[in-house]
Order: C-alpha cells, then structure tokens, then sequence
C-alpha cells in the first residue's frame, strides 16, 4: 500500500490513544537505569555513589571531571554515553520486546511461548547493529557536520538566533539520522525474516517513510528537544546561578521525554509498517 | 545466545566497577570537599551581595562555613603516592587549603588575626608534603602577622618565604607574589617609619635577586627578576648598575616578544636615569612623560609622571611639576600609590609659587580625598609649618585644633589602618608643640592600647618620657621609659632609655 498522510496521521492517533503500560514498560526499565545513574551522580561526594559513577565516567574518557562542580557541566554528556549504551545494548533486547508486545494487540500468539522467544533472539542482533551504526553516525556528524553547520547559521544570522538555528539544525540532523534506522527493529520482530533481510528491509522502509518518520519523531520529541536546548544552551546560567544539581533533574526529565517519545516513535512506526504492508 | 551475550556484559560491567572502585573514598573526599567549599563562596557572595557590608559576626559565620571544609576532608593525605591516589590527595590539600586561606581572610577582616595565624599555623604543618599548599600557608601567616602587629615577626616569615620557596615562572602579564615578597619588606619598613632598616632590606633585596641569576630559569622569569634588580638599583641609586640592568632587560624584551610589557619599565628606568644624570633633565623627561602616554594602563604610567614631576620640583621648575601633578590628578585620581602624593606634591609647589590661598585648600583636599594615604598625615602638619616658617605662631597654634579634628576623624574611620599609627604620631607632636600635657598622655595611651609593638609606639614612649619629665611629673616618665623597656628590649636605643631610667632612680 502506498503510504499517505492520511495513514501516517491515523498511526499516530491510534498510538497516542492505544497507550498501554506492558507495552511502555521496556522502555521504563531504561529511564529507570537512567534515573538511578542521575540519583548516583548526586551522591558523588559519598563513596557508594562515586564508585559507581566514577568507573563510568573513566569509561567515557571523562574522569578529569569528577569535580564539584564541573562535573554537572559534564553530566549531560556522560548521560548521553550512558543513555547511548542503554538504547544500544540493553535497547537490543528491550526495543524488540517492547515491539512484540504491541503486535501481540493483534496476534495473540505472539504474546506467549516460544514463537515470541525467537522473534527475540532474532531481533536482537539487527537492533544491536542498527542502535550501533546510529550512535556511530550520530557521533560523525555531531563531531564533523555540527561545526560547520554552526558557523554556517552564524555567518548567516547574528547571535543568538544563528546559533540556536544552527543548533536546532543539528538536532534535527540527528534525528534524520535516527529514523533511517528505525524501522530495522521493526522489521526484526516480523515472522519470516532473518537478520540480512530484516537490516535491509528496515532500511528501505525507513528511507521511504522518512519525511512522514522525521515529522512524527520530531513531534514527539518535541519536549526532550526543548529540555536539551535548555541544557545545552543554558547549563552554565543553571551551574552557576542556581543549584548545580538542579542540572541533573533536568536530565531526568529530559530522559523521560525521551522515553516516551521513543516509545510513541516505535509504536507508531511498527503500526505504519504492517499498514504499508497492507495488514490491519 | 541473548543470555550469553547478556552474561558477557553484566560481567563487564561489574569488572570494570570493581576496577573503578579503588581510590573511591578519597575522591568521594575530594568531591565532599569542593562542593562545601563551592557552598561557603556561595554563601558570601551572598553575603556581599546584600545592602549593607557584613559584620565581625557574619564574617565569622562565613568562616565557619568554611572551615566546614577542613573538617570534611581529615588527614592525612597520601601527597607523596604515585599516580591518581597522589593527584587526588594533592588536589584535596588544596582545596582544603584554599578554604583555610579563605577563613583566614575572614578572621582577618573579622578583626580575629590570632584565628588566622592559628590557621596558618595548622596548614603549614597538616600540608608540609604540598608545596604549593604550604607556601599558601606561609603567606596567610605574614597576613596574619601583620594584623596581630607582630611586624618583624611577619618580616622574619617573609624572609622565610624567600629562603624556602624560589619563585616559579608565572604568565607573562604576572608573576610569583614570592619576587614582591622584598619590595613588600622595604615597604612595610617604611611604613613603619624606619627608612634605614628599608634601605638595608632593599640591599638585601637586590643581593637576593641577583642570586637569583646564579640558577638557570626561563626568559619570562629572568626578564621579571631582572626588572625587579632595575627597580632596585634605581632606588638605591646606583646608576651604572641600573642602566646596565636596563640594556639587558631591553635585549631580553627584543628577543621574547611575549615580554614587550616590560617596555614600560625600561622606559621609565631609561628615562629617570637620564634626567637624573645628566646636567639637561629635559631628555629624560620627555621620556618619563612618554612612558604615561605610550603605556597608561601600565602602573608605571603614573609613577613616570610624579617621577618627572619630582625631578623638576628639585631643579626650580616649579611651574613644570605643577602641571604635572595636575596631570595625574586628572589623568590618574584613583591610583592610591601616587595620586595622594601628588595631591600633597601640588600644594607644597603652589605654597613655593606663593600662591598660599589655593596652596591651603589643596593642601586641606588631601585628607578628603585620600584619607589612607600617609600624605594625608602630613598635608596638616604642612599648613602648621606654613604659619611657623612665616613666623605666624598665632596662626598656627589655631590650626592646631583643626589637625587634631582631622586627624581624630582620619583615625575614626580606619582605627586599625596601616596609617592610623602615623596618624596618633602627629597628633602626639602638636600636643607636645602646644605644651599639652592631657593631651601627650591620652595619645600615648591609646598608641599603647591601639599600637602596641609598632616602632612609632617605641618613639612615642621615649618622647612622651621626656616631655613628662618637662611636666614634672618623673613617675609617669618613669613608667613609660619601663614599658619601653619591657616592649622593646632589643632597641639599639634600649642601653640609652635604661640610663634614663635609671637618672629618674628608676
């Protein structure tokens, strides 16, 4: 079936409305791992919560920054290497769950024993790959593309509109990235399929569906966007005239928009997939 | 295979906290330490930020908040162990002894400078394995010292400092306060009204920095010691050694571009030298005059003008040094070093230029104007020789109340000031040039009770001994030439003051 706005627009309201906590609850388990990390990095000055967060931290080649209070500077950053981590590799088990959960609306079958089991199995290495060469690609561009597409805008503009329009340019680079790669996982967890064909059907649907994808990531992403342009933008303001701390609850909220903006981005995408594809 | 893998990385994970684990507590330390340092420089930044300046009991409460910081992070401290066990040990003395440093400030400003030497004390000894830390120390004790009013024991810490530490190469634009530590030795000797030991101790001085030459040490480091040997010699006025010093200096500057703001030292050397040796001043200063124009954000800027200003007043040219004190009145009001004397400098110019009117109000302007400076102790003074010079006794014994109310309200306003003491020393001479009695006594009480240990405080008792016995009241002298005694047993003076006391049958 040809995709239209019309079936874009229907998936996203069948997603917003059809919320269901079994379904979300993969995805709670990382804001949860991520939540715990922020609470840790809170308690640096304990010895329980430097432990934990200093290995981490050396890991991300960032232990120079276990100061008070630079470290909070630093947070968002470390935060984005663990969330990348969670998304990726844990992300490769949960992300396929998450999926087959939401199919099982449809398919009983698919919600117990064995032939869920192997779906599972089978999406995992697809999702790691594809979470892999996101995280890869999201790195390249923000280390090769993000400098110039800065000075870009700020020649074109003066400050601060060039510089919050090149950074807004390089976020939704990011996410152009990212729903190239959506709907590998998607693509796993359907019946008949093996690794190859799921990374390249993904693939295919994903560049095919990727203006429709782009403008409903990028709608529910909306308040994680405007978190980190809070932080990105504004954490040295945050550092130095309120509490430092106060960066990390922003972090946390910050997780959670994207959370639930990852969950809705999954859902809808696995709905426009079977519906492409010409199944209820 | 999804458990295997799984497996694989919770294993991992756990080897890599386990690995990370090591040395947890003492950054855990590290990271409690800075963060209530953080927290007390909040707190007195708000503090500061309000309406009215803090108390001695807020300042308290501020060090208090500081000392927090101590007491987070006990020794000792592994300084001396290798890799990051030693770099974390070495950055939590550190920041243990900046809070300490800052606590000492606090007390110092709280008027509490026991607290502060105690404090230093404490840190020299717990951070003896730091150098930087124990050389913040040392310093926060000659602050100490001088607040307590110990002044040769903040000497001997000084010239401690100077044996102890040598100065490290510092930025180009600033250097190691250990190569001020000499200039700050001769200055507090003056200030302390003994202008032979500041000439000794600028000696000394110029001895240390030239020895400082002896080891091999990097361009800019050179470049600002050789500066300091130029300043030095300029004072004491060895001229050959000066200008010699200022060749090298300037080769120095032409090989190291990074040096070129040193060109104003040179220039300002060059330009006193000339206009002081040779028989025609003008060429040197013109020089002088340049270094103000060419560098006038430098301190020197300034300092060239009252040089050149100086120079002209001795040579006759009384109309020249005018318009150069006014120069940097206009140009300069706010630099503390030079504009009170230059303030002062106009009014003594105008009084030669017979304009005694305007001499008097600008000479009255100085203690307004800069009420800390030691110019503002002796523009009063001025106006009374004024009237005895003219013969005008009257007039002067007149004026003699309107000093003192100057110089009471000058002490009210900063009774513990570096000035306060010069302050009570005049006051004391127009008591006694007035023949008042009631009024040597009370000064040289509150000299004792305010500044005690000072040399002026040596001066004052064995004056104030003399003038008792011309009251006829030799107990009292008596009394005075014993606590001189008992204060100041190693005066070179202390043989004489006990054959005094003894002539009183003492």
């Amino acid at each position: 079936m040809k995709l239209s706005i019309e079936i874009a627009v229907d998936s996203i309201i069948d997603t917003l409305r059809g919320l269901r906590w079994s379904e979300y609850a993969p995805f709670f388990w990382i804001l949860a791992a991520q939540w715990f990390f922020l609470a840790m990095s809170t308690q640096l000055h304990t010895t329980w919560g430097m432990s934990i967060v200093a290995p981490i931290a050396r890991l991300a080649g960032g232990s120079e920054n276990l100061h008070y209070p630079t470290f909070y500077g630093y947070l968002s950053i470390l935060l984005g290497w663990v969330e990348s981590f969670l998304y990726v590799v844990p992300g490769a088990f949960l992300i396929p769950l998450m999926l087959l959960r939401y199919y099982a609306r449809t398919d009983r079958a698919l919600s117990l024993g064995a032939g869920a089991a192997s779906r599972l199995a089978g999406a995992f290495i697809p999702t790691l790959l594809a979470g892999l060469a996101g995280v890869g690609c999201i790195w390249g561009w923000q280390r090769f593309a993000s400098p110039g597409i800065m000075a870009a805008w700020r020649q074109w503009m003066s400050e601060p509109m060039g510089g919050t329009l090149g950074w807004l340019a390089v976020t939704l680079g990011g996410y152009g990235i990212l729903t190239m790669l959506v709907y590998v996982p998607v693509a796993a967890v359907q019946a008949r399929t093996n690794p190859l064909r799921a990374i390249g059907y993904g693939i295919r649907f994903g560049l095919r569906s990727w203006p429709v994808t782009l403008v409903f990531s990028v709608i529910y992403g909306a308040p994680a966007v405007l978190v980190q342009f809070l932080l990105e933008r504004q954490g040295v303001l945050v550092v130095s005239r309120l509490r430092p701390e106060f960066i990390a609850v922003l972090l946390g909220v910050y997780a959670l928009a994207t959370s639930v903006a990852t969950y809705l981005t999954y859902g809808t995408a696995a709905r426009l997939y079977r519906v492409a594809r010409g199944e209820k | 295979m999804v458990r295997h893998i799984l497996r694989t990385l919770l294993a991992a994970l756990a080897a890599s906290l386990v690995v990370g684990c090591g040395g947890g507590a003492e950054r855990a330390t590290l990271y409690r330490a800075e963060k209530l340092l953080y927290e007390a420089r909040k707190a007195e930044e708000q503090q500061r930020l309000g309406t009215t300046e803090p108390d001695s009991t807020a300042l308290m409460n501020l060090r208090a908040i500081f000392l927090k910081v101590g007491k987070s992070a006990p020794g000792p401290h592994a300084v001396t162990a290798a890799g990051e066990a030693g770099e974390v040990a070495r950055a939590t003395i550190r920041t243990v002894g900046v809070a300490a440093a800052s606590g000492a400030r606090l007390a110092l400003a709280a008027r509490r400078a026991d607290l502060a030497l105690e404090a230093a004390e404490r840190l020299q000894t717990e951070a003896a394995s730091d150098t930087v830390t124990a050389r913040q120390a040392a310093f926060m004790a000659v602050a100490a010292y001088q607040g307590l009013r110990r002044y040769e024991d903040a000497i001997s810490q000084m010239k401690r400092i100077l044996v102890t530490y040598p100065p490290l190469p510092a930025p180009p634009t600033s250097e190691d306060p250990v190569l001020g530590i000499p200039g700050a030795i001769v200055s507090l000797r003056r200030n302390l009204g003994d202008e032979e030991g500041a000439g000794r101790e600028l000696r000394s001085a110029l001895e240390y920095f030239t020895g400082l030459l002896d080891r091999p040490m990097a361009p800019e480091l050179e470049a600002q010691v050789r500066a300091r040997i130029l300043r030095a010699s300029l004072e004491l006025n060895q001229t050959d050694r000066a200008l010699q010093e200022a060749n090298t200096l300037e080769r120095l500057v032409g090989e190291t571009p990074e040096l070129r703001h040193l060109l104003a030292e040179i220039a300002f050397a060059k330009g006193k030298l000339k206009a002081t040796v040779e028989r025609d001043p003008s060429e040197g200063i013109g020089i002088l005059d340049r270094v103000s124009t060419d560098f006038p954000t430098s301190p020197l800027a300034p300092r060239s003008l009252l040089e050149a200003a100086s120079i002209l007043e001795q040579r006759g040219q009384t109309a020249n040094a005018r318009e150069r004190y006014e120069a940097i009145l206009r140009r300069f009001p706010n630099s503390q070093e030079v504009a009170p004397l230059a303030l002062y400098r106009l009014g003594m110019v105008q009084e030669k230029m017979g304009d005694w009117v305007v001499a008097k109000s600008t000479l009255e302007m100085v203690p307004l104007r800069y009420p800390r400076s030691s110019a503002a102790a002796e523009a009063p003074m001025a106006v009374i020789h004024h009237y005895m010079n003219e013969g005008r006794k009257t007039a002067a014994q007149l004026y003699f109340a309107k000093a003192i109310t100057t110089y009471r309200q000058l002490i009210v306003r900063d009774s513990s000031g570096q000035v306060a003491p010069l302050f009570r020393v005049k006051m004391f001479q127009i008591f006694a040039a007035a023949g008042d009695s009631t009024g040597v006594y009370s000064i040289t009480e509150e000299m004792l009770r305010n500044d005690s240990r000072h040399p002026y405080t040596a001066q004052i008792l064995v004056q104030a001994a003399r003038a008792s016995i011309g009251y006829g009241n030799s107990q009292r002298a008596a009394a005075y030439l014993r606590r001189f005694l008992r204060d100041y047993p190693k005066s070179p003076v202390a043989g004489q003051v006990k054959r005094e006391l003894q002539n009183l049958g003492g």
